[in-house]
C-alpha cells in the first residue's frame, strides 16, 4: 500500500477526527513512520511469542540503554545542533552545485570530510561512541543470551513488514490446508484461464509478473530481464500443457523457478556465511528491542501477558451446538 | 368419443405382447449399451468415473440402504446422502462420490498432520477429497470439509494409481490422507493405500476417528501411521462441538494400536472450551494406561475459525499447563503445535531430557536421532530415516 493511501486511510480511521484534519502532510508522514516501526516490531515480538521473563528482561535492558543514551545526548546537544547546521548548509551548497550540472569543488569535498572527521573525533574525545557502542554491543548480548535458539532463528529471518508472512504472525497449522506461495497461486489462476484468453493476453501477463518482481527486488539489467521474461514463459506453458494431478505435485517447483532473488537476505546469508553473523544479530537486536520505540510496547505487552486470567469453562450446555446426527436422522438430502 | 371396442385376434395379440416386451427389454439394454460406451470414452479419455460403489453397507427393503462406514450408521431412502455428504444411496446402491476427485493435492511436511516420530523431516503428498463426518465448530478446513466432494473446487482427476505414481515421480515416500476427513472418502483412501503398499510408498492418515471397527481394522492393514485428533474428553463436548461422539473414536484408537499402526494424538485446545488441566490430566491418565506412555501427544494452539470466530486465540500460558500436565502425568512425548517458536516444538530424549529434534514450527534445525536411539542410548520410539518401515 502507498505511503499516500496509508495516509489517507489514516485521516479517515484516526480515532480524532479534527486532530486528523488539522493535521498537516508532513505530520501525518510522520505519524505513519511512527506507525510503520511500532507495526514492524509488534509483528516480530507477536511472531518471536515472548515468555513475561523474557520481556522483563528485555525491557529492563530497553530502559537501562535509552536513560544512558539519554544522558549522552543532553551533554552532546549543543554541539550537536551547530555540527548539524553546518551540515545542512554544506549539503545546500552540494545541492547547488548539482543542479548546475557542475562539477563538485574539491574544496568542498574537502569541507565535508572534514566535517564529518570533526564530529567523529569530538565523540571518540568524550568516548561517547565507543561507550554508547560497548553499551549498546554489552545490551544487546544480554538479550541474545535470554532468547532460545528458535526465537534467534525468527530473528535471523525476520524482515520487517506491515501484514507478516503465514509462518511468523499465524504459522501454518496443524492439519490447515492453503499454504501456496503466492506465485504458486499465481501460475495456478493463470493455469485456470481459456486458451483464447491466455493467448490473447500472454505477452501482457508476462509483463506484468516481471514489473512485479522489479518493484519488490530492483530493477534488472536488459539481459537479466530477458531471461527472466524467457523463464516466465516457459514456466506459464508448462504449467497449461501439464494435467491436473502433475500440476498440483509441481506448482511448487514451477513457482520455485519464477521467484525473484531476495537480494536482502541474499546478503545477509552471506554475512553469516563470512562470520560477521554475531554482529549482524546483534545489531538486529538493538535495532528491534534496545530501540526507544520499543519501551512503551513491551510495557503494554507485560501489562496484558500479566493481566490474563483463564477464562471461565463455557456451558456446552447453553451453546448453540453443532449440527448432529440423532434420532437416527442422519442423511442430508441437499 | 370412444372407439368402438374390437377384439383381437391370436396373431395380432401374439404381435402386440412380443412388440411390447422388446420395447421393455431394450431400455435397460440400450442405456446398459450407453453406460458401457460412456466407460469406454471415459477410459480412452483419461477420465474418472466420479462414483465408486461403497464396500461397508446392507441392503434394505423399498431401496434403502445403510452405512456402516461411520459410527453414524446412517439409513438412506433412495437420492438421500450420509451426514458426512461423501456417499449417496442411488436407487439403492451406495456410491463413494468423491472417489478419485480430491479437491487438494499438495506437497507437505509430515510435520503438519503432525507426526513429530514418524519419519520427522520428510515431505508427503497430500491428498484431501471435499465431505466430513463432523461437523466441527472451529474447522480449520470447513471451506471443503462442510461441502460435497463435487462442490468443492478444484477437483482434480486423480486415480489410486496415478496418485501412487506421482508421489513417485517426485521422490516422495509417503502419501497422506489430511486436511478433510479421510473417514469420508474411506474408498478412495483405502484404494490409493492398496496401490501405493504394493508400489513400496508408505501411506499416512489424519483423522478424527470416528469411524467403525472394521474400516479401521482394514485401514490399519494398508495405513503406516495415523495421527488422531482427540478433540476432548467428555460425550458433551464432543456432541456440542463436533457432532460427533466420544466412545467410538476412543475404540478406534485403541483398535489402531492395537493393530500396532504408529500413532499419534492431536488436542486442539480451545480456551473456555476444552482448557480445564483437571480434564486434560484425566485425558493423559486414560491414553497412559490404554496406549502407553510412548504416545506422542500434540497440544495445538486454536486459532478462530468458522464458527468459533469470537473465542480468542489458546494463550501460550494454556497450552503450557496442558503439556505440563501431560508430562507430568507420565506421556513421554508432548508437543505444543500451532505456535513457534516453542519449546514444546522440539523432542527430548525420556531418559537424558537432552534435545534431540531442534524445530521452529514444521521446519527441523537440527536432529540428533541416530538409529532411532538418543545419543545417551535410549531407543526413541517411532520411525526415522534409517530404520526399516512397517511391513518391510
Amino acid at each position: 500500500m502507498s505511503g499516500a493511501a496509508l495516509c489517507l486511510l489514516f485521516a479517515l480511521f484516526a480515532p480524532s477526527g479534527e486532530a486528523a484534519e488539522t493535521m498537516t502532510l508532513d505530520e501525518c508522514y510522520r505519524e505513519i513512520r511512527a506507525l510503520r516501526a511500532d507495526i514492524n516490531l509488534l509483528n516480530l515480538y507477536n511472531g518471536l511469542n515472548l515468555t513475561v521473563d523474557q520481556v522483563e528482561v528485555i525491557l529492563k535492558e530497553a530502559r537501562s540503554a535509552n536513560r544512558k543514551k539519554g544522558k549522552d545526548g543532553s551533554l552532546l546537544a549543543k554541539e550537536e545542533r551547530e555540527t548539524t547546521l553546518r551540515e545542512k548548509e554544506l549539503l545546500e551548497e552540494l545541492r547547488r552545485h548539482l543542479l548546475k550540472n557542475k562539477e563538485v569543488p574539491s574544496a568542498l569535498k574537502a569541507r565535508y570530510d572534514n566535517l564529518q572527521r570533526e564530529r567523529y573525533q569530538a565523540q571518540l574525545k568524550r568516548g561517547a561512541a565507543a561507550q554508547n557502542r560497548e553499551r549498546l554491543a554489552q545490551g544487546a548480548a544480554r538479550v541474545e543470551a535470554l532468547l532460545t535458539e528458535a526465537q534467534l532463528e525468527v530473528l535471523r529471518t525476520y524482515k520487517p513488514c506491515l501484514i507478516p508472512p503465514r509462518d511468523l504472525r499465524d504459522p501454518v497449522r496443524v492439519g490447515q490446508s492453503g499454504n501456496d506461495s503466492h506465485y504458486a497461486s499465481l501460475i495456478e489462476r493463470i493455469r485456470s484461464l481459456p486458451d483464447f484468453a491466455y493467448e490473447a493476453n500472454r505477452e501482457k501477463i508476462i509483463a506484468g509478473i516481471v514489473q512485479a518482481a522489479e518493484t519488490h527486488q530492483g530493477k534488472m539489467d536488459e539481459q537479466a530481464r530477458n531471461d527472466y521474461e524467457e523463464t516466465v514463459a516457459a514456466v506459464l506453458d508448462e504449467a497449461r500443457s501439464m494435467d491436473d494431478a502433475a500440476f498440483q505435485f509441481n506448482k511448487q517447483d514451477l513457482a520455485r523457478k519464477i521467484e525473484s532473488e531476495d537480494r536482502i537476505q541474499a546478503i545477509k546469508d552471506e554475512l553469516a556465511r563470512s562470520g560477521l553473523a554475531r554482529f549482524e544479530r546483534q545489531g538486529q537486536i538493538a535495532q528491534f528491542f534496545l530501540t526507544p520505540r520499543a519501551i512503551p510496547i513491551l510495557e503494554k505487552r507485560l501489562r496484558l501477558m500479566k493481566a490474563f486470567a483463564r477464562g471461565e469453562e463455557t456451558d456446552l450446555d447453553r451453546i448453540e451446538g453443532a449440527e448432529n446426527c440423532r434420532d437416527g436422522k442422519c442423511s442430508i438430502d441437499e | 368419443m370412444n372407439e368402438p371396442a374390437r377384439s383381437l385376434s391370436r396373431r395380432e395379440l401374439i404381435s402386440r405382447v412380443a412388440r411390447t416386451g422388446l420395447k421393455t427389454a431394450s431400455v435397460p439394454l440400450a442405456l446398459k449399451v450407453l453406460a458401457d460406451v460412456n466407460a469406454a470414452w471415459a477410459r480412452a479419455g483419461r477420465q474418472v468415473p466420479f462414483k465408486r460403489e461403497v464396500d461397508l453397507y446392507r441392503k434394505l427393503p423399498r431401496n434403502r440402504i445403510q452405512c456402516f462406514v461411520c459410527p453414524l450408521n446412517c439409513v438412506l431412502a433412495p437420492g438421500e446422502t450420509c451426514f458426512c455428504r461423501s456417499r449417496t444411496n442411488e436407487r439403492g446402491t451406495l456410491y463413494s462420490r468423491g472417489w478419485a476427485k480430491p479437491c487438494i493435492v499438495s506437497i507437505d511436511p509430515i510435520e503438519k498432520l503432525p507426526f513429530n516420530n514418524f519419519y520427522p523431516g520428510e515431505k508427503v503428498a497430500s491428498i484431501a477429497v471435499g465431505g466430513c463426518n463432523l461437523r466441527c465448530l472451529y474447522c480449520q478446513n470447513w471451506e471443503q470439509s462442510q461441502k460435497k466432494p463435487d462442490q468443492v473446487r478444484p477437483l482434480i482427476d486423480l486415480e489410486p494409481a496415478r496418485a501412487v505414481e506421482s508421489a513417485r515421480e517426485k521422490e516422495l515416500s509417503t502419501i497422506a490422507f489430511t486436511y478433510t476427513e479421510p473417514t469420508a472418502f474411506h474408498e478412495y483412501a483405502m484404494d490409493i493405500a492398496a496401490e501405493a503398499r504394493r508400489a513400496g510408498v508408505r501411506v499416512v492418515s489424519g483423522t478424527a476417528a470416528f469411524v467403525n471397527r472394521r474400516p479401521i481394522r482394514e485401514a490399519c492393514k494398508v495405513i503406516d501411521a495415523f495421527a488422531v485428533t482427540l478433540k476432548g474428553f467428555d460425550e458433551t463436548f464432543y456432541e456440542k462441538v463436533c457432532g460427533a461422539r466420544l466412545k467410538p473414536v476412543l475404540n478406534a484408537i485403541e483398535e489402531i494400536r492395537s493393530e500396532g499402526a504408529w500413532l499419534e494424538l492431536t488436542t486442539l485446545i480451545v480456551p473456555t472450551y476444552n482448557d480445564d488441566v483437571a480434564k486434560i490430566k484425566r485425558m493423559a491418565r486414560w491414553i497412559r494406561k490404554n496406549l502407553g506412555s510412548t504416545v506422542p501427544w500434540h497440544f495445538a494452539r486454536f486459532v478462530p475459525r468458522y464458527k468459533l470466530k469470537k473465542i480468542p486465540q489458546t494463550p501460550v500460558q494454556t497450552l503450557d499447563d496442558a503439556r505440563k500436565a501431560a508430562l507430568d502425568a507420565g506421556i513421554e512425548f508432548v508437543y505444543t503445535s500451532n505456535i513457534a517458536p516453542h519449546a514444546g516444538n522440539h523432542t527430548y530424549c525420556p531418559r537424558c531430557k537432552a534435545m534431540l529434534i531442534e524445530r521452529v514450527g514444521f521446519k527441523t534445525i537440527r536432529n540428533r536421532i541416530k538409529k532411532g536411539r538418543c545419543p545417551c542410548g535410549h531407543e526413541i520410539p517411532g520411525s526415522f530415516a534409517s530404520q526399516p518401515r512397517k511391513g518391510d
